[in-house]
């Protein structure tokens, strides 16, 4: 019973980091949103990844089609000019409904298979983006888009204080709906899928529709995720949802824990911390450090976010050999990766 | 000859069939938007030398496909391993292969000089592929062999962001041929002739088939020929035959899986480096990311073919390179890859053991 105190505090101090930046301390609002809004579709991924154990690919699509359906519902440059407030619910009705559209003949494949097609279908989203010109302006983007009103203001970037809440909030609201889904039927029904497709659907839980369920969930945090970024970034560029915004956000899962939403909240500030807070502030020191110097292709060196990915890689990579069930995994999680290993390793031997 | 068992003439026969009318749903997608924009065609091509003229650069460009697929299907069929990293090897190897050709001097190579380095380039280049996939089976595959099945995945992921991030810092080092924009595509020398072979022998048409795309063809083909017989009539390749089917019953028989799985590794990856020198030089641009749309491409044509299956991947990668030709033609270049995926798509669910696989009733 010691996680909740530690959640609360994690909670608390989150909500009054605004307060301390306030008297100049820490890294700006802004930067943080951004960190929020990975960590919020990181927690929506891992309802996918993490419960139903499906390896999701194409994740970044759903949040592409959610911030394009309320995008073009918000923007001035089309006709329709629907207020922020109903454009958010468009959003995820429109994660849910491609998650709907295309998990339904998907959810018939199996393990690795399953991965690569949904990656095929975050590929052929970012192709649509760009080649639908006359409705999401293609490579040139999306812009501007509409910012929340609320009491009068029209709050846009320049209210980071605002966003940061919100965005804490939806991500608060996620958690909690995580650890509700977690704890009913279709919970229990997740973990014995996990454990043993076949043998669940021998004791009466149907596999399709506990997947279909975990499938269409994440499609609508996702969804909504995306229309509050479209409106917050102010304009939406088919470069923002490729194959790598879902990698990242996969290796935050896996990072973090699968199956644990604390875990995730962990890997994604992690991680994405890295990207918008550690990296500028080495790549500022390098600068200072070197003043002109690493000019011409040097350069790529010193500007830390190019490390990215290799950071990544190396963790994912470390960390399945050395602990497959993440920084902070869920209980059953972990039995699940260690019991499997022994098992393996026990029938393995002779190998 | 596949992997796992034999395949029967009845199958072949279905399977042409199949590939037939996938040929003829993307004719049926004919919007003219691009019709008359065949590259390098000077002269107005009629209908027929317009469709063979791509069908032509659909072959050249999906004997580099097969090259990459075949590293996906052996490695699939051995370990069952979605080697994701496989398509960064790939780009590694283009990497390593334009180094090697502009530190011999690039672009002012000609004749005997050109040759050496070209034959250089392929050396170094497979060499160093087979290399970096044979270490990185020892180091990082091998360990997780009896690990749960989506930890080896998450690792071949993993691998393909360390890969494509080195060919990130590999394109800004300050070494010949990469230029003064590290994330900026590399020109690659074209070292080639490009003779039309079509004009050069008198043949009234206005087809382009130069000593580029011959070129590709006489290096690409020996190599799968190569690899057939080897797999079909050494020792080795008797033995990976018998580990794809069953590595428990292989090791009773006295097989070393541990030496044939880095074995195959050591091929595949090897086969791969070729394929990015091939293409070095028939496309002569080379960037940092390209590796994860063509090892996209590659493992369409492997599980189009049939994934496990050898054959199956060199007629997986011409059909590929012919419907993303074609629908260059017909749709247009920036379609292609959605064109693409959405075959894949159609083939996991619907046949997903592919054009010349067999049942396994696993992935369904």
């Amino acid at each position: 019973m010691r996680r909740p105190p530690i959640g609360v505090l994690v909670v608390a101090a989150a909500v009054l980091y605004p307060a301390v930046h306030a008297i100049g301390i820490g890294p700006s609002l802004g930067g943080l949103v951004t960190i929020l809004f990975f960590t919020l579709l990181a927690v929506g991924l891992n309802i996918v990844v993490g419960y139903a154990g499906i390896l999701h690919l194409g994740y970044a699509a759903f949040f592409g089609v959610g911030a394009y359906a309320a995008g073009i519902l918000t923007t001035p440059s089309h006709p329709f000019g629907w207020p922020f407030w109903l454009a958010l619910p468009v959003g995820g009705a429109a994660g849910a409904l491609l998650g709907l559209v295309f998990s339904a003949p998907l959810l018939r494949l199996r393990g690795d298979y399953l991965a690569i097609v949904t990656l095929g279908l975050g590929e052929i989203l970012q192709v649509v983006l760009i080649n639908l010109p006359g409705v999401t302006r293609g490579n040139s983007g999306l812009s501007p888009i509409g910012a929340p009103r609320l009491l009068g203001y029209e709050l846009d970037q320049r209210y980071p204080a605002f966003w940061y809440y919100f965005v804490l909030a939806l991500l608060l609201l996620a958690v909690a709906v995580s650890r509700a889904v977690e704890r009913s039927r279709f919970g229990r029904a997740w973990v014995a899928i996990r454990e043993n497709e076949l043998a669940a659907d021998c004791m009466g839980v149907n596999p399709v529709r506990a997947k279909l369920l975990a499938f269409v969930l994440s499609a609508v945090v996702a969804g909504v995720a995306g229309a509050a970024y479209g409106s917050f970034a102010g304009g939406l560029y088919p470069t923002a949802f490729t194959f790598n915004i879902s990698a990242t956000l996969l290796c935050m899962v896996i990072l973090g824990g699968m199956g644990n939403p604390a875990g995730v909240v962990l890997g994604a500030v992690l991680l994405a911390g890295f990207d918008r807070v550690v990296a500028p502030f080495l790549t500022e020191q390098a600068g200072r450090l070197l003043p002109g110097g690493g000019g011409g292709s040097w350069r790529i060196f010193l500007e830390f976010h190019n490390y990215r990915f290799l950071l990544y890689g190396i963790a994912l990579v470390i960390l399945m050999r050395i602990r497959p069930q993440g920084l902070l995994p869920s209980a059953e999680m972990r039995e699940e990766l260690l019991e499997r290993e022994e098992a393996a390793s026990a029938a393995g031997a002779p190998a | 000859m596949r992997l796992r068992s034999l395949g029967g003439s009845a199958r072949l026969r279905r399977a042409l069939g199949l590939a037939l009318l996938l040929t003829a749903a993307t004719f049926l997608l004919d919007t003219p938007a691009s019709a008359d924009q065949g590259p390098g065609a000077p002269v107005r091509l009629g209908a027929v030398e317009e469709l063979l003229q791509y069908l032509l650069i659909g072959i050249a460009r999906g004997a580099v496909f097969s090259l990459i697929a075949l590293g996906y299907t052996m490695v699939y069929g051995i370990i069952e391993l979605i080697n994701f990293a496989h398509g960064d090897l790939y780009m590694l190897g283009a990497f390593m292969a334009l180094s090697v050709v502009a530190c011999c001097g690039g672009e002012s190579l000609s004749g005997g000089a050109a040759a050496g380095a070209i034959a250089l380039a392929f050396l170094v280049s497979t060499a160093f592929t087979a290399g970096v996939n044979f270490g990185v089976e020892r180091l990082a595959y091998r360990p997780l062999r009896n690990a749960p099945p989506l930890a080896p995945l998450l690792t071949a992921i993993g691998m393909s962001f360390i890969f494509q991030n080195l060919g990130l810092f590999w394109g800004g080092l300050p070494i010949a041929g990469m230029g003064s924009q590290a994330a900026a595509p590399k020109s690659f020398p074209d070292l080639l002739p490009t003779v039309n072979l079509v004009q050069a022998l008198g043949i009234p048409s206005g087809l382009s088939f130069t000593t580029k795309d011959l070129f590709v063809i006489a290096t690409a083909a020996p190599l799968m020929v190569g690899l057939t017989l080897f797999v079909r009539f050494t020792r080795l390749g008797k033995a990976m035959r018998a580990t794809a089917q069953n590595r428990m019953a292989a090791q009773v028989v006295g097989i070393n899986a541990d030496r044939v799985i880095a074995a195959t590794f050591l091929i595949g990856g090897g086969l791969a480096g070729a394929g990015a020198v091939i293409n070095g030089l028939y496309n002569n641009t080379i960037v940092f990311d390209m590796g994860y749309n063509a090892g996209l491409m590659a493992f369409t044509a492997a599980v189009l073919g049939g994934i496990g299956s050898i054959p199956g991947a060199m007629l997986g990668g011409f059909f590929i390179g012919i419907v993303s030709s074609f629908s260059d033609w017909q749709l247009a270049t920036q379609w292609t890859p959605a064109v693409v995926f959405g075959l894949l798509i159609l083939v996991l669910i619907f046949r997903p053991q592919g054009l010349l696989g067999r049942e396994t009733g696993e992935k369904a």
